[in-house]
């Protein structure tokens, strides 16, 4: 009975997890060393 | 035919994930079928779901958006610096902007080509890695603005580049380099079939196109659903190479022909409308449409013909030894 449960799928949720780590290092680098460059003059 | 009543209950916790994705961008195109069912299963308020999760196939618009936002400061950083008649400053400001506009726009082209139909499995069509250009230009722009326009060292500027690249992996991907090789083509008659399977998937990539091309709703799903069931042909003969000289007749007389017919007649009907042309289109695709189901069945029974031979074979053998 039992390998009649659905297998929990934990892939979807990795791959957003992986995706929203790529943007918040996006937003690090690119956007900060943009307001960086911004705020210097 | 009833419509389901869309779910009316307000955002969740639980919501937020695919919320985020849609604004990121949806499910990679080649991601596991799985995980693409997964993905369109977890359900979010009817008007919010028109609006964020694209229709599948669709391109979705906020991909890559990020890559536009981003660098904007940049581009009054370069407006200051003009007006207060910093060269220097400007120089850096405009041409780090440039830099992260061209990896932008590459990045945008790159997504297109990801979810422009199907990709080819077995031709080696020549395309340019966009979003992987698109990766190199963002983290060459983050190198150059941290250390001409913020100032930083060079140490710093690498690490901004390096932070800029694994982000950019992590949020779009970059294309795998060079084409896995879904048959080994090491002796003489799998480099044949590995060519023949090649150029027949370019004629389906080139039917597919010219179905693209047709304004009539019914001739260009016959065309697309032709592509199809071509495409699964070409996997059976991948899978059973010896398949192929089965399927000579189907490669070399029936694709090449209804190529052919639909490319004249996606050309002709440019120029001219004709209903009886129209028709007659209509009827070679749906006898061609027969033929490629037919052809599919034969392979099938071939393989199912194969199959009880061998079960024959062992069972005889299995006797002869005394086991059964």
């Amino acid at each position: 009975m039992s390998n009649l449960q659905p297998i929990p799928d934990q892939t979807p949720r990795r791959a957003f997890g992986w995706r929203l780590l790529g943007t918040v290092l996006l937003v690090a680098s690119v956007g900060l060393v943009s307001c960086q460059a911004l705020f210097g003059h | 035919m009833t419509i389901p009543p869309e779910p009316s209950r307000n955002l969740r916790l639980h919501d937020l994930p695919p919320l985020v994705r849609s604004l990121i961008g949806a499910a990679r195109p080649g991601a596991s079928p799985l995980a693409a069912s997964a993905h369109r299963s977890i359900p979010l308020p009817g008007r919010l779901r028109t609006l964020l999760q694209p229709r599948p196939g669709q391109v979705p618009r906020r991909k890559g958006a990020l890559l536009w936002v981003l660098p904007a400061p940049l581009l009054l950083g370069a407006v200051i610096a003009l007006g207060r008649g910093h060269l220097d400053s400007f120089l850096a400001d405009a041409g780090g902007f440039a830099l992260f506009m061209a990896a932008a726009w590459l990045t945008k082209r790159g997504i297109r080509a990801d979810y422009a139909g199907p990709q080819p499995r077995f031709a080696r069509l020549a395309r340019w890695p966009l979003k992987t250009l698109g990766g190199v230009l963002t983290a060459i722009g983050a190198g150059v603005t941290a250390h001409f326009a913020a100032g930083h060292g060079p140490g710093i500027s690498l690490a901004f580049a390096a932070v800029s690249a694994i982000g950019f992996h992590l949020a779009y991907g970059l294309e795998p380099l060079g084409r896995p090789r879904s048959l080994r083509s090491g002796d003489e008659p799998s480099r044949r079939v590995a060519e023949a399977l090649a150029e027949a998937e370019g004629r389906l990539l080139d039917l597919e196109q010219t179905a693209q091309s047709l304004t009539n709703p019914e001739l260009k799903a016959r065309l697309t659903r032709l592509g199809a069931q071509g495409r699964g042909i070409l996997d059976q003969i991948a899978d059973r190479p010896t398949d192929l000289y089965r399927a000579r007749k189907f490669l070399n007389v029936y694709l090449e022909g209804v190529q052919q017919v639909a490319a004249g007649y996606a050309s002709t009907h440019r120029r001219a409308e004709s209903r009886e042309l129209e028709q007659n289109f209509r009827n070679v695709l749906v006898t061609v449409e027969e033929v490629f189901e037919e052809q599919r069945q034969r392979l099938l029974e071939t393989d199912v013909l194969d199959l009880d031979i061998q079960i024959e074979v062992l069972k005889k053998q299995l006797e002869r030894e005394g086991i059964v």
